[in-house]
């Protein structure tokens, strides 16, 4: 039966709008907006209907500390101020872990962002030009040019004795010194050097003046780059440092037996020791300077 | 890639190798197989003559064929054209650039016995058709005998003590009279105990005892501490006096 009242064409449900005169009372409400409306409303009236109640039957003896130690400043009561109440001892442990955490977060972050900066910015010997380059790093990167010693081979010591850098490598003489690239004497007049097509359009037309604004363009950036690589090195540092020197303080708040140890001799007999299992010593300086260094006596675990 | 349009390509003393500055200043090698990182390096596209060109960024810190380039050696000859023995090829990193290098005309023989890297080594292979990855053991060259012909150059970095009796092996098998090698040599894996000056200049005696006349070696700062990379020839010709 119902399947045949399907087959009956009806008249499509047509809902009421909000008549164009009352448009600017926005939509139409319908009665399950009215119901929402109406128990939000209820809602408040007995929340305000409790606050009156609980004012009626207030207590007049009541007393809190509170209410005497509350000021107002300029007629605006002042809420207690944070961090009036000291924190225990577990609860700060916790943080410093969290903040520990934090930084370990942040130093890895920091490593990765190097690792890329680095594996595309190669110290050659004028990078980051005039200055070389900046930065002493001799492993880490930020040292500018290849600083490793060349030995070649000749054949006995009046060879050696007759040896030209230039004419060995077949090079124009400036050249010799210039590590990562010592073009061959044949190949400086073929430079083909492929430079962006505006470049060279500029450089068709003659303009020096616009290449070579280009070119210090490209070394600027260049420079910006290496900057920003020995910027973060130093970040990275810092970060570490820190999280060490969180880390000591956590330990230190911990369980265990602990004792000072003096001196950066002391603290090397430390590490020793710790690595041959007798104790465990932790240190709490970055960068191998070891300045406090506290020895935990061992402690037998079940 | 972003930043492109803002590069300078310079040629480099050896072919196949170039130099890119921008943002970056940056060893690189063109690459074979557009649109494709292997190890996930930097990739750089330029328009050389209307057409798209792309390059890798060559990491010396990886590399210790980059750094030994970045350091100034005469010739590491490896060169379009050749064909060369890697061995101790691992993943296939440094293997793919100097695939680049060589290009369609050379070979590379890339030789790694462990065979976890050796996957990688192999997946990077089927891309660049001028490399044959071979998963064997250097010291025993006669297993791979059937697979490789004659060799201009022999390129080692397999960190081992022994590593001048393999190239030895691996030389008097493939590598023509007058060929060369290119040794790695990571102080460490030799002897921990001795100077890393010391540790090269035995190795050095070594390779001359294997038939070969040292050229130069240098030394990878600061790219790599206590490593270094000596070239040899092998079978050099007597110096006519
Ligand atoms: C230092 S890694 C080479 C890294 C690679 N040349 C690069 O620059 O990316 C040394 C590799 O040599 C491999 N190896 C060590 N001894 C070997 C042997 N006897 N035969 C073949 N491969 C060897 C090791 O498995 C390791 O992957």
């Amino acid at each position: 039966m119902s399947s045949l009242r399907n087959a009956v064409q009806r008249r499509p449900y047509k809902e009421r709008a909000q008549p164009k005169a009352r448009e600017q009372l926005g939509l139409l409400e319908k009665h399950k907006d009215y119901t929402l409306r109406a128990r939000d409303y209820n809602a408040k009236q007995r929340r305000v209907k409790a606050l009156r109640d609980k004012a009626a039957n207030r207590n007049p003896e009541e007393f809190y500390f509170g209410m005497v130690r509350a000021r107002t400043k300029e007629g605006v009561h002042q809420l207690a101020p944070e961090g009036s109440k000291p924190i225990a001892p577990r609860a700060m442990r916790a943080l410093k872990a969290q903040d520990a955490a934090y930084l370990a977060v942040r130093g890895a972050a920091e490593s990765k962002k190097i690792a890329r900066l680095r594996a595309a910015l190669h110290r050659f010997d004028d990078a980051g030009e005039p200055d070389g380059g900046g930065g002493s790093g001799e492993l880490d990167g930020t040292g500018a040019g290849a600083s490793g010693t060349h030995t070649i081979f000749v054949d006995g010591p009046a060879a050696a004795a007759a040896f030209d850098a230039a004419e060995h490598f077949g090079t124009a003489p400036e050249l010799a010194a210039r590590r990562f690239n010592r073009l061959r004497t044949e190949d400086l007049a073929a430079k083909a050097v492929s430079v962006p097509r505006e470049v060279r359009a500029l450089a068709d037309a003659g303009d020096v003046r616009a290449v070579d604004r280009w070119v210090s363009g490209v070394r600027k950036r260049q420079r910006a780059s290496y900057a920003e690589l020995e910027q973060r090195v130093g970040r990275e540092a810092r970060i570490r440092a820190d999280a060490e020197r969180i880390e000591l303080q956590r330990q230190l708040m911990g369980k265990g037996a602990k004792k000072k140890l003096r001196g950066a001799g002391a603290a090397a007999a430390a590490a020793a020791a710790s690595g041959a299992g007798a104790g465990e010593a932790r240190v709490g300086a970055p960068s191998g300077v070891p300045r406090r260094v506290f020895k935990w006596k061992p402690e037998r675990k079940r | 890639m972003k930043g492109g349009k803002k590069v300078i390509i310079e040629p480099h003393r050896f072919a196949g190798i170039f130099i890119a500055r921008g943002n970056d200043a940056a060893l690189i090698t063109k690459n074979m197989v557009p649109g494709e990182a292997v190890y996930g390096e930097k990739r750089i596209t330029v328009e050389e003559n209307e057409v798209k060109v792309e390059y890798r960024v060559w990491n010396p810190f990886r590399s210790k064929l980059a750094a030994a380039v970045l350091g100034g050696v005469d010739n590491i000859w490896i060169k379009p054209g050749a064909k060369v023995l890697y061995l101790g090829a691992a993943s296939g990193t440094s293997v793919s650039h100097v695939a680049d290098i060589v290009g369609d005309e050379g070979t590379v023989y890339a030789v790694e016995f462990s065979h976890r890297p050796g996957r990688d080594l192999i997946n990077m292979a089927k891309k660049r058709t001028n490399v044959i990855p071979i998963i064997e053991d250097a010291r025993h060259p006669l297993k791979y005998r059937m697979l490789i012909g004659m060799v201009d150059v022999i390129f080692a970095d397999v960190a081992q003590p022994d590593q001048a009796r393999i190239v030895g092996l691996n030389a008097h098998l493939f590598l023509k009279n007058e060929g060369h090698c290119v040794i790695s040599i990571k102080a460490n894996c030799i002897d921990s105990t001795a100077a890393p000056e010391a540790v090269f200049a035995k190795e050095v005696k070594k390779l001359k005892d294997e038939h070969f006349k040292p050229l130069e070696q240098i030394t990878l700062e600061p790219y790599e501490r206590d490593h270094a990379v000596v070239i040899a020839q092998y079978r050099a010709a007597k110096k006519a006096k």
